[in-house]
Parts: C-alpha cells; structure tokens; sequence
C-alpha cells in the first residue's frame, strides 16, 4: 500500500482507538519502517483523541488522593528499612 | 495545589524513577482528573472509578521502570493502563455483551447532568465538540475506545456491516479532528 493508501484507508484511526484487528496493526506497523511519516500521522491522530479525552476530565473525591499518598509512603518506607 | 512549578515530562519521569512522593502528588493532581474521567466513562460507576483510578496510579508508581519513552509519551501510557485497568474491571463485573450498549447509552447523563457538577477542565469546549458530533459518530468513538470493542462487536451493535464500521470510524476520526482544531 502506497502512503497515501494507508492515510485514506483509516486503518490509522482503527489503530488509534484500539480496534485494529491484530493483522492490520501488524501491517501499520510494517509499513512505519517504509515512512516514517506514518509515524507521525498516528502520533498527531493519537494527541487528537487524548485531547477529545481530556475535554472530558472529571476531578475525582479528594479521599483517593490521600489515600494514595499514604499508600505510597508505606511502601517507601517498607522498602527503606529492607 | 502545593507548588506553581510545573515540571516537564523528562523530570516527572525521572522523579518518579527516583520514588520522588512530592513528584507523584503533582502528578496526581495534574492527570487525575483526565484518568478520573476515563475510568468513569468507561465504567459508569463512581465507586469502581474511583478504586479503578487508585489501582493505575499504584500502577504507575510501581511500575515505572517498566515505561519506554521511545513508545510513546507518559500520558499516553497512563492512557493506556487506565483502559486497560477498567476494561479488566468491566469484564470482571461479569458485565454482559449488552451492558455495554446500555452504557453508552446511559452515558447521556455524563454528557450532561454530571458535567456541570464535576467538570474540571474547560467544559464549553467539551459541548461544542459534542453538540457538532452526531451521535453515531460520538457512539462509535467511545464504544471502540472507551469500552474497547472490536470491529465485529460494533458491527453487531450497531447493526451495521463490518466495512462500514472502518469507513464511519474513519468519518467519525476526521470529524472529531477537525473539531479540535476549531477549540
């Protein structure tokens, strides 16, 4: 398949979202060894849904925070004192 | 927030290498509510979300050593462990085929109601980039990356011919894309 091919057959929007069949991801992945600006298509693809994603960021209960902290700092310690 | 000092990627990277606690609040406050929202999406549940948002950053800081920058940026390997996280979570809740339907469709609330209680970033954008993506596209979207369908499963949802789930995908991408570019 010709660059252009690959750009206009969304298979790069498959394998950003995750629903590539194993095959084509292999074939995207192949392919990125013949252009590397494929490279950079998936990665501007992948930046605009981790986008879209962000936009739907949602502050989580303050309780988790602390908790992990606390979690963390435990397990810091345990390995400290080993 | 603790501090206005605003870290890059290679410092979070290697402050978390470094088991750096004050590294690892700041990431916290940074890409929680992101991770938050996933998780939430992906299992409409506030309660697993939030066990689901604990267990990835465990995740994270102890698995830290194992991310490569050369496969791609930080936030989309947290991305990726919080997918992975709470579609595992999905499943174990013995959540039927159906369910995941039912899910998206419940998502209206998220979309709405929920936004305006909990949003954190700027929501305006949000709705704009909504409100211009018809609802199919918006469906397709999130069933293959928030709940992690497959092609076939789509198809079977949607009731549509495998074919025309790539070439709506595609649509739905590009439309998606050219939303942002307009924020």
């Amino acid at each position: 398949m010709s660059l252009e091919r690959f750009i206009s057959s969304g298979i790069i929007e498959l394998y950003v979202t995750g629903m590539a069949s194993e095959a084509e991801a292999k074939e995207l992945e192949a392919a990125m060894v013949a252009y590397p600006e494929l490279e950079k298509e998936i990665e501007s693809c992948r930046r605009d849904l981790e986008q879209y994603v962000s936009l739907q960021a949602i502050t989580p209960p303050p309780a988790i925070k602390d908790h992990l902290l606390r979690m963390v700092a435990d397990e810091t310690a345990k390995c400290e004192k080993r | 927030m603790e501090s206005d000092y605003t870290y890059t990627e290679a410092e979070l990277i290697q402050g978390l290498k470094a088991r750096n606690q004050r590294v690892f609040g700041y990431l916290y406050d940074h890409y929680s509510p992101a991770l938050y929202g996933v998780a939430l999406k992906i299992l409409n549940d506030e309660n697993a979300a939030g066990d689901t948002l604990q267990e990835v950053f465990l995740k994270i800081w102890r698995n830290i050593d194992r991310y490569n920058e050369e496969k791609g940026r930080l936030f989309t390997w947290m991305l990726n462990i919080t997918r992975n996280t709470a579609i595992d979570m999905l499943r174990s809740k013995a959540h039927r085929f159906e369910q995941k339907i039912q899910d998206v469709g419940d998502d209206v609330h998220l979309y709405t109601g929920h936004l305006a209680v909990y949003q954190s970033t700027d929501h305006l954008g949000l709705s704009k980039v909504l409100e211009k993506l018809n609802k199919e596209q918006r469906i397709i979207i999130d069933l293959s990356y928030y709940k992690g369908c497959t092609q076939e499963e789509i198809s079977t949802i949607l009731n549509i011919p495998l074919g025309t789930v790539k070439t709506r995908t595609r649509l739905a991408m590009i439309k998606l894309r050219n939303l942002l570019k307009t924020l």
